[in-house]
């Protein structure tokens, strides 16, 4: 049970560098900071428009209910980040979870998921998503290893194996070698 | 491919402006707005609070003065030392992360359950159970193919133009998971409980165990149609239980864990199918200690 603990003591930590709540202004501007990086999250580990949406929203509601005190904008982001994966592995598990379209959102989402040909964003959707979100965070987002390692709760050369198998695979889909 | 490749099939995952505005609109929806609260307010919010939290304090109090044994909900076991501290953990459909319980309900019109296990250095997991049947989703891809690659139970058939699953080809009364050493990630790895005996039998004689279809595929509006999919918390399209043999209505699910001390450990998942009060299928499972 000594797990239990660390996590309830882990949990108090937490709580005493909570704020009292944030202001509609200050959620928006939060949103506008840092939307196109959590969608990007969600969507390389879920694969899809519909439920990177859906998560994307939940994060930022996981946000909105938590009022934790962030250091800056970059120790902001990195929350986010892992609270994105969290959020994401959580709605995965969700085996059962039904997938509800309204007929008027059917055509816009068929025209949102239907990319141009291109070999690149085909090679890089097939890949698992724990290797594409790697691949996001260090040659897209520009996180060192150790960082990334912190964010996904990893050992630091699991990450190095995966941003290795990932290149591997993109290699051989692509025919071409790549290029750091 | 170069890292400027690479990026730019990043880049076009940016959501649009009207899915930024869509999501933001969702999220303002639910948001609770702060309030301002006025000095004289607070004090008297205050008061209340400290009032409300006496009274369930003192209650709380009592209920543990009263209580007979440990009413912690959180069950967790361990093997080995608290280092190699191992969890099954039985999941519902509102199960958020870190929360879990003994005891799960659900109301599901295919019966099935799943868990999955938390631990470290465990070498070996051996589920089995006893009247239905057992699979294994691995998206750790590190166990026997057919957990992963979905091509050996399920092929397309060219005549049916549609994907035909052979169950029979995945579904087991036990398997046997074995463990290399420095694999940590046995959370990702799924173990479903599939009423898949039920499910012949409610599907025998087209589907005629089953409420509001029985044979019948004409539905006179889109709402009957959505609700004979068991939707809109409508018992339609869920399995009525009369007449199929009680005895098989049980089922048990056996976990051994052992781990690379050769420590061991085995618990087991209760589980009940039922009908609630408006005919719905539940599924009642509990992790017994």
């Amino acid at each position: 049970m000594e797990n239990l603990f660390l996590l309830r003591a882990n949990k108090q930590q937490t709580k005493s560098i909570m704020t009292k709540g944030r202001t509609r202004e200050e959620i928006m501007a939060m949103y506008n900071r840092h939307i196109e990086t959590v969608y990007r999250v969600c969507f390389s580990l879920m694969g899809n428009k519909s439920d990177a949406e859906d998560v994307t929203q939940a994060v930022f509601l996981e946000l909105m209910k938590n009022n934790i005190q962030f250091l800056d904008t970059e120790h902001e982001k990195a929350w986010l980040i892992t609270v994105a994966r969290n959020q994401c592995r959580d709605t995965h598990r969700q085996w059962w979870r039904k997938k509800v379209v309204a007929l008027n959102q059917t055509v816009e989402t068929i025209s949102i998921d239907t990319y141009e040909i291109d070999p690149v964003m085909d090679t890089l959707m097939q890949l698992p998503s724990k290797l594409r979100i790697v691949l996001y965070l260090h040659y897209y987002e520009g996180y060192k290893l150790s960082e990334i390692a912190g964010m996904l709760e990893l050992n630091i050369n699991t990450v190095k194996t995966q941003i290795r198998t990932a290149k591997q695979q993109l290699k051989f889909e692509l025919g071409d070698d790549f290029n750091d | 491919m170069t890292k400027n490749e690479l990026n730019t099939a990043f880049d076009r995952m940016t959501p649009n402006d009207t899915q930024k505005e869509r999501m933001l609109n969702t999220i303002l929806k639910k948001e609770k707005p702060v309030e301002q609260v006025s000095y004289p307010q607070k004090m008297r919010r205050r008061r209340w609070f400290s009032t409300v939290a006496a009274c369930l304090t003192l209650v709380f109090a009592m209920m543990f003065m009263f209580q007979p044994g440990n009413g912690s909900v959180a069950f967790a076991l361990s093997i080995g030392t608290p280092d190699s501290e191992s969890r099954v953990k039985i999941m519902d459909s509102r199960m958020e992360r870190e929360k879990f319980t003994t005891t799960v309900s659900n109301v599901n019109s295919r019966p099935g359950l799943e868990f999955y296990i938390e631990g470290k250095d465990i070498a070996k997991i051996e589920l089995s159970c006893e009247n239905e049947y057992l699979y294994v989703v691995d998206w750790t891809k590190t166990q026997q193919e057919k957990y992963w690659n979905s091509e050996l139970y399920q092929w397309f058939d060219k005549e049916k133009q549609q994907y035909v699953a052979h169950p029979e080809l995945l579904l087991d009364k036990s398997c046997l998971l074995t463990f290399s050493e420095g694999f940590n990630e046995y959370d990702q790895i799924w173990y479903r409980w599939n009423a898949w005996d039920l499910y012949k039998w409610a599907s025998a004689d087209n589907f005629s165990h089953f409420q509001g279809i029985g044979g019948s595929t004409n539905f006179a509006t889109e709402k009957d149609k959505l609700e004979a999919a068991g939707g809109n918390k409508s018992a339609a399209g869920h399995i009525l239980l009369d007449g199929y043999p009680k005895e098989k209505l049980n089922d048990r699910i056996t976990i051994a864990i052992a781990d690379r001390r050769g420590n061991t450990i085995t618990r087991t998942i209760s589980i009940n199918i039922s009908n609630n009060k408006i005919g719905q299928t539940v599924v009642t499972a509990s992790l017994i200690d």
